[in-house]
């Protein structure tokens, strides 16, 4: 079996193997690639991977997470917890490109719930950026100063790499749309396929950078546990914050769709689908981070309690 | 017994691996291929080391030294007596029914 990605079953079975946790991984990581070398997996096979991956998440306090020394796996559950944050963020801008038609905003002022609602996303953004600061900044610091009084030199790529792919999306997106004719987008299939799709990659890619980047800077930074504790705290309300965003985002689908159907029927272009459609993709999406993100709060303050 | 109940929807790829470990110590491709010869069930490999990490992590099975890549699992006495229980109660649960089905055939 091939799939039409090109990529094997056992190729793929081995990128499922990487969604298991780490200290799983390292327990018995090495003998389950051994097992999909002699028994490559069939589709049922790889669907186990992803039962037994989500069902090692939700087992948090096994004999196998003492293979990792609690202070490491506290760093890796924070900065699974930040990866949610930047998916949440994700989704939270895209909600606010997907309502930005004043039509929006209009049926936000006409009907309390949708306001309120709307107030409830914007309220977990700006909850969630506060936790950001306060738990990041002195980690943000500390990357800082040993990059560079230190002359850390991979630690300053690190540093750089989010503000550069921040750089290079921006300057993208000028370009492609200085580049559509106006109103093409909306027009032509063939030109919102040749804008969107670039763009979107150019998106994940930025984001996977900003996600990436404070995961490899924790295990180089190696932050003592005081500094891990005060950053677990806010990881707390860190994980609140996307529960806020999510009740927000999950409570405006549900009252747009029925009280404007003009609204949440209408669509951005002719590869894009309906508003509502969008929207609830986009909740849902946030519903699953919040909850890896619930998770791996919880799996830091567990880890910090033994370190 | 209690300890494989415990284990909720693994409980029966546990109970067949503990089955197949009754034979001798395997690793996962040898328990799977037995499995498979023994009951017909093919378990993916998420479901074995789902089960097998239970399995250790109760004491109902123990990893012996890596060979390579593989690395062999051996049932505990603790594992034996929980097999040994489980099977006696599926016996008896066999017995009783083939016993009634010959008494009143049902759909005959």
């Amino acid at each position: 079996m091939r799939r039409a990605t090109g990529i094997s079953p056992k190729r793929l079975a081995s990128l499922l193997v990487g969604l298991y946790p780490a200290a799983w991984r390292k327990r018995y990581g090495t003998e389950m690639l051994g097992l999909l070398e002699d028994d490559p997996p069939s589709l049922r096979g790889l669907g186990t991977l992803l039962v037994g991956a989500a069902d090692a998440h939700l087992r948090p306090q096994c004999t196998w997470t003492k293979s990792i020394a609690p202070a490491v796996r506290a760093r890796l559950s924070l900065s699974a917890l930040f990866c949610c944050w930047i998916a949440v963020s994700m989704i939270g801008i895209g909600f606010q490109k997907e309502i930005e038609d004043p039509a929006f905003s209009r049926a936000a002022a006409h009907h309390t719930l949708l306001g309120l609602a709307h107030d409830t996303v914007l309220a977990g953004a700006l909850l969630g950026a506060a936790a950001i600061a306060i738990g990041g900044l002195p980690l943000l610091g500390q990357a800082l100063l040993q990059a560079f009084r230190q002359h850390d030199r991979p630690l300053q790529l690190i540093v750089v790499l989010p503000l550069a792919a921040l750089a290079c999306f921006a300057a993208l997106t000028r370009l492609l749309v200085a580049l559509a004719p106006s109103g093409s987008v909306a027009r032509s299939t063939w030109i919102a396929l040749a804008v969107l799709v670039p763009w979107w990659l150019a998106g994940l890619a930025c984001a996977t950078a900003c996600a990436l980047a404070p995961r490899l800077a924790l295990a180089r930074l190696a932050p003592s546990a005081d500094a891990l504790r005060w950053s677990s705290r806010a990881g707390v309300v860190l994980a609140a914050a996307m529960m806020l965003v999510t009740v927000g985002l999950i409570a405006y689908v549900l009252v747009l769709v029925p009280v404007e159907p003009r609204l949440s029927g209408q669509s951005g272009g002719p590869v894009w689908p309906s508003t509502g459609l969008v929207l609830a993709l986009g909740a849902l999406g946030a519903l699953a981070s919040t909850a890896i993100a619930l998770l791996s709060v919880g799996r830091s303050r567990r880890a910090l309690a033994e370190a | 017994m209690a300890k494989l109940e415990q284990m909720g929807r693994w409980s029966e790829p546990g109970l067949l691996v503990l089955a197949s470990l009754a034979e001798g110590e395997k690793h996962g491709y040898a328990m799977v291929s037995d499995i498979e010869a023994m009951a017909g069930v093919h378990l993916g490999p998420g479901t074995l080391y789902g089960a097998l990490s239970r399995l250790e992590e109760q004491g109902l099975i123990a990893a012996l030294a890596a060979e390579g890549r593989r690395r062999p699992y051996r049932l505990t006495g603790a594992g034996a007596r929980v097999l040994r229980e489980q099977l006696t109660t599926i016996a008896a649960v066999a017995d009783t029914g083939l016993s009634r089905l010959r008494a009143t055939p049902v759909g005959a």
